[in-house]
């Protein structure tokens, strides 16, 4: 399950030019203030206008935050991060902006850069500081908010913001397209491993991600042998396999839509009873939970994180796993997006716990777990690698503190960057992805699997 | 290099001064009257009834007692049963309201007067010329936010209960003056429910304080030798000390102890309804009183040694401090502090405070 | 005259002032609407009330590193709202000019301890708000003037005790009036709107399958 370490590298030279790339769009400051406030006033409904009236900051969502807490820099306490968006509300949107108006000072370009470094740099939008809020102020939603309104005044930072536009202008993601993952399903097919593609009806439009076709094939090839494995109707899709998202990464609604739809539409085209996001932390909730208000209706199928799902069959007694690990201790490093904003917490314990491993909690795990601090897009953001290296030390002492000998985690993000983590500052235990593990122990039946294709 | 370091001089010129005025100061303090006049004036020779009579209505409760069990008088009982409810008149009131007027509050003021003017001719002799310490760029972190909370909770609240205390005491002979009998009346008043209110809360601080400082105020090899040399106080250099050097290790003993009476003493002047009698109320009154002046004395001084040793504030501000004033003032504990690697840069105290430069964000061009 | 101002118009413009003012922020709030998601529930709709008693406790991840402003907190919360709805002047004072009907008071000593309470409580608060590096630096004027605003009234509270003399008493009232017109307007708001923010959350993350 290793991970080429030369090919790791040149993605991340890749990374390193990305902001070259990126189309920028000529406006007057004063166009890029309004177009932001735009998105505010659009989006600022009940729960925001509660949270914004509620900050009496107490400063406490300063102690649950991974970069504040990793750098001591209380300019990235989680309460300034919707700052802007405060003094927006309380100019233009609230009661009594009349009032505020004579006594806060007008928002100007410079907020708005400011901004663009406390939200697109300093935050994973991870939801810990939620928790410690005493006031439960959803501040990852806020975040979000923001994002979307740097978003529409062109300033979403450069490396991010090129990756978002080729997505949705050309429909590829680091320049991988439907080719790549035809190539890589005929790598796939020289080893024994036959993935159906293009079916035209199938229960299952299974999904997949660029990372996993060009870095990760262990999960790709993991996913395949699983799903010929459980017998199901289950096809890819070369029109939408991407499950990354990088117009909801990035706060643009537009590109956001279309790649949501994509899928979507496709997974209607082919009679989809379910669809399954591999593992890749924030394209889990850009389907599950806006994917139906994009879409206008209620999606006509479920929609499984590969984790919850694979946690669900051995729940369910569906998945036969052998118990290889034979008590070799391992944690769990829960994705914040799969995790804390999604509930799936203990689907993929079940599957450790069935794989027979020994496994040891980090002292902040499952809900309270910590960030590794690469989600969010920050990964594709270069000059976001000090706050990413701060905040990596606090996961590399947690997961340390157990001891164990495997970290598992079920989240592409969250795994490039305990690579980069381990490789530049350390870390002892295999960096392991929870549906490559159970790749590597699915029990063989005796007869062949019912699609009539043989591992 | 060939610098040599000019000789360390013991005590400088000033400094004697000083000393001079201080034995001044306890010689002019011991020559004072020991006590107030006794009222056990020999008994004139007159055989006069009414004389009698007025001895027996002054005595105190107990001494009635014995005296009716000796067969001298009748037994003694009141309707009212309680402490001090047989004494009619008691003259120890008169006593106490005497000393309070003529002894307690003169010489309490000059005693406060004196600390005060000693300190100004301190700063005058030694405190202007301390220099600043010297900029080495790196810092150490020496009390955290609980710590300075902690200090300052405590300051607010003594000085609240000071200024209050102070009003009480002094009120009548300087503030009426000033202000007129109606404005003194609320003002005392106002100072008395403050006092009373926020006496406890000054228990709880100290507690408080004790819980997290005991430990570093501890005694350690080194601080009698540093007390000798007055921790160069008044010239030369400082002699090694560890997180908290004599003087302070002292001041919060003190604090402590003579905290604790006063609060205790507090206590009982608060809560009147558990039989103490009007002697017991003028004991707890007199060592509350003395406890506070002395320590009100301690802490001026504490305050101006706060000033007056520059980069010290620092500490209590914002936490961090000067290195080249750890290692001036307390060199043990800077050493240590070095061994473990806890010596900052100046740039990361300021990030700490939110004044770091923004990390790697390019320069926008103007009208893009 | 200044006293008949205090005691009469004053109290009457401040307290109305108070009620409409906080009550239209309220309701400008809900009235902002919430959209509604097609996504499927992982939870039938609620959570709302159970995240507002939850988040009175910290998680246990958290006691660490909120021990300080949790126990001077609970302090001065507790306290103050035991000697704001209980103290024996204070329900004289409400009962006549706002309930129209009177309850039970606090003895007397248990309000001086929930003035201690209070005032300890805050007081410890505002200096950590100041020596802390991280609220000294997300400190508004406003979040200032709003601690020690209300401890000045508390102090002048405590100052009126016995009601000795009438000055100290109305200063007291004045402040109090003072703090009930600037109310709405600043973050002591938090006091109302707590139970939307919690609420809301509550309820998006219960939808989710996440109990907060």
């Amino acid at each position: 399950m290793a991970v080429n370490m030369e090919i790791f590298h040149q993605f991340l030279g890749q990374i390193a030019h990305l902001g070259e790339r990126a189309e920028h769009v000529d406006l007057p400051d004063e166009k890029r203030v309004a177009l932001a406030k735009e998105i505010f006033h659009q989006n600022i409904k009940a729960e925001q206008a509660g949270d914004l009236e509620s900050c009496m900051h107490c400063g406490l969502c300063a102690e649950a935050c991974h970069f504040r807490v990793g750098t001591g820099d209380p300019r990235y306490t989680p309460a300034r991060k919707f700052e802007l968006a405060r003094r927006v509300y309380r100019r233009e949107i609230g009661p009594f902006r009349w009032l505020y108006r004579l006594v806060t000072r007008e928002i100007t370009i410079d907020d708005l850069m400011e901004a663009q470094e406390l939200v697109f740099d300093s935050c994973t939008t991870c939801g810990r500081c939620t928790l410690i809020c005493p006031m439960g102020i959803n501040v990852a939603g806020l975040v979000t908010t923001t994002r979307h309104a740097l978003a529409n005044a062109g300033l979403i930072p450069d490396d991010l913001a090129a990756v978002e536009q080729e997505q949705g202008s050309r429909g590829t993601v680091f320049g991988a397209g439907a080719e790549h993952l035809r190539k890589a399903l005929e790598r796939l097919a020289a080893q024994g491993l036959e993935a159906p593609l293009d079916k035209e009806r199938a229960d299952y439009l299974v999904l997949t991600s660029v990372v996993d076709l060009l870095l990760f094939n262990d999960q790709l090839a993991s996913t395949v042998k699983l799903f010929n494995r459980l017998g199901v109707d289950w096809t890819f899709r070369s029109n939408a396999y991407e499950g990354a998202n990088f117009g909801y990464l990035a706060g643009c609604g537009e590109v956001q839509r279309k790649a949501t739809l994509r899928v979507i539409e496709e997974a209607v085209a082919i009679g989809a009873k379910a669809v399954i996001v591999p593992e890749c932390g924030h394209a889990y909730p850009a389907l599950r939970w806006e994917g139906a208000d994009l879409y206008g209706k209620p999606l006509p199928f479920d929609v499984y994180a590969i984790s919850e799902f694979l946690g669900l069959l051995v729940q369910q007694g569906e998945l036969e796993l052998d118990e290889a690990l034979n008590g070799k201790v391992a944690t769990y490093h829960d994705p914040c997006k799969v995790g804390r904003h999604s509930g799936v917490l203990d689907e993929p314990r079940a599957v450790l716990r069935k794989l027979g491993a020994d496994l040891r909690e980090m002292p902040n795990h499952g809900l309270l777990n910590w960030c590794c601090g690469g989600g969010a897009g920050l990964f594709v953001i270069n000059r976001t690698v000090p706050l990413r290296r701060a905040a990596f030390e606090i996961k590399k002492q947690e997961v340390e503190s157990t001891e164990a000998e495997m970290v598992v985690m079920a989240c592409g993000s969250c795994r490039l960057n305990f690579i980069k983590g381990k490789d530049e500052m350390g870390l002892n235990g295999e960096i392991v992805s929870l549906v490559a593990l159970v790749g590597e122990h699915l029990v063989r039946k005796s007869e062949p699997v019912a699609s009539g294709r043989e591992e | 290099m060939s610098f040599r370091p000019p000789p360390c001089r013991r005590v400088t010129r000033s400094g004697w001064i000083c000393w001079v005025l201080l034995a001044g100061l306890a010689l002019l303090v011991a020559d004072l009257p020991a006590a107030a006049p006794s009222h056990d004036k020999p008994s004139a020779k007159v055989d006069d009834p009414g004389t009698d009579l007025w001895r027996f209505v002054r005595r105190r409760a107990p001494e009635l007692r014995s005296l009716a069990e000796k067969g001298a008088i009748g037994p003694v009982t009141t309707q009212v049963k309680g402490v001090d409810t047989s004494v009619l008149i008691n003259d120890k009131g008169q006593e106490w309201r005497l000393y309070r007027h003529r002894m307690l509050i003169p010489i309490s003021a000059i005693v406060l007067g004196t600390v005060a003017v000693l300190l100004l001719l301190l700063y005058l002799a030694v405190g202007r010329r301390v220099p600043d310490p010297r900029e080495t760029g790196k810092r150490l972190l020496r009390f955290v936010a609980y710590e300075r909370t902690l200090h300052w909770f405590m300051a607010a609240i003594f000085l609240f209960l000071g200024v209050t205390g102070l009003t009480i005491l002094y009120g009548r002979p300087l503030l009426i003056p000033l202000v007129g009998k109606e404005s003194f009346s609320a003002m005392a008043s106002a100072s008395k429910e403050g006092h009373n209110l926020f006496g406890p809360l000054f228990l709880v601080s100290l507690l408080l304080f004790l819980q997290r400082f005991w430990r570093r105020n501890l005694y350690s090899r080194g601080d009698l030798r540093w007390l000798i040399r007055l921790g160069g106080l008044l010239g030369g250099d400082s002699p090694p000390a560890g997180f908290f050097n004599m003087g302070e290790k002292m001041l919060f003993w003190l604090l402590i102890a003579v905290g604790l009476l006063i609060c205790a003493s507090g206590l009982v002047l608060l809560f009147p309804n558990f039989g103490q009698g009007r002697l017991l109320m003028e004991g707890a009154h007199l060592i509350h009183t003395l406890g506070a002046v002395l320590l009100l004395a301690t802490i001026m001084a504490h305050i101006y040694m706060g000033i007056a040793t520059k980069g010290a504030m620092d500490g209590m501000k914002g936490g961090y401090v000067e290195y080249s004033w750890a290692r001036h003032h307390h060199r043990e504990w800077a050493d240590e502090e070095e061994k473990k690697g806890r010596v900052l840069s100046e740039e990361e105290v300021r990030r700490r405070f939110g004044e770091a430069r923004k990390i790697g964000v390019p320069e926008r061009e103007a009208g893009t | 005259m200044i006293a008949q101002l205090i005691d009469g118009p004053l109290w009457l413009f401040s307290a109305w002032f108070f009620l409409v003012v906080a009550l239209w922020r309220l309701l400008v709030i809900l009235f902002k609407g919430r959209p509604k998601s097609l996504a499927k529930p992982r939870n039938a709709p609620g959570g709302a009330l159970a995240t507002i008693f939850r988040r009175f406790l910290p998680y246990p991840e958290f006691r660490k590193v909120s021990r300080v402003r949790f126990w001077a907190g609970y302090a001065f919360h507790v306290g103050l709202l035991a000697l704001l709805f209980f103290a024996a002047p204070h329900v004289e004072f409400l009962s006549q000019r706002v309930t129209g009907f009177s309850w039970p008071a606090l003895p007397h000593w248990a309000f001086e301890v929930a003035a201690e309470l209070a005032l300890g409580g805050l007081l410890f608060l505002a200096l950590f708000r100041l020596m802390d590096p991280v609220t000294r630096f997300i400190s508004s004027t406003g979040d200032h003037l709003a601690s020690w605003l209300v401890f000045l009234v508390m102090l002048t509270g405590c100052f009126a005790l016995w009601r000795s003399h009438e000055s100290l008493r109305l200063l007291h009232l004045f402040l109090a009036e003072l703090l009930l017109i600037y109310f709405p307007f600043s973050s002591l708001m938090h006091a109302l709107t707590f139970p939307f923010s919690r609420g809301f959350t509550g309820a998006v993350y219960h939808r989710k399958g996440v109990n907060i």
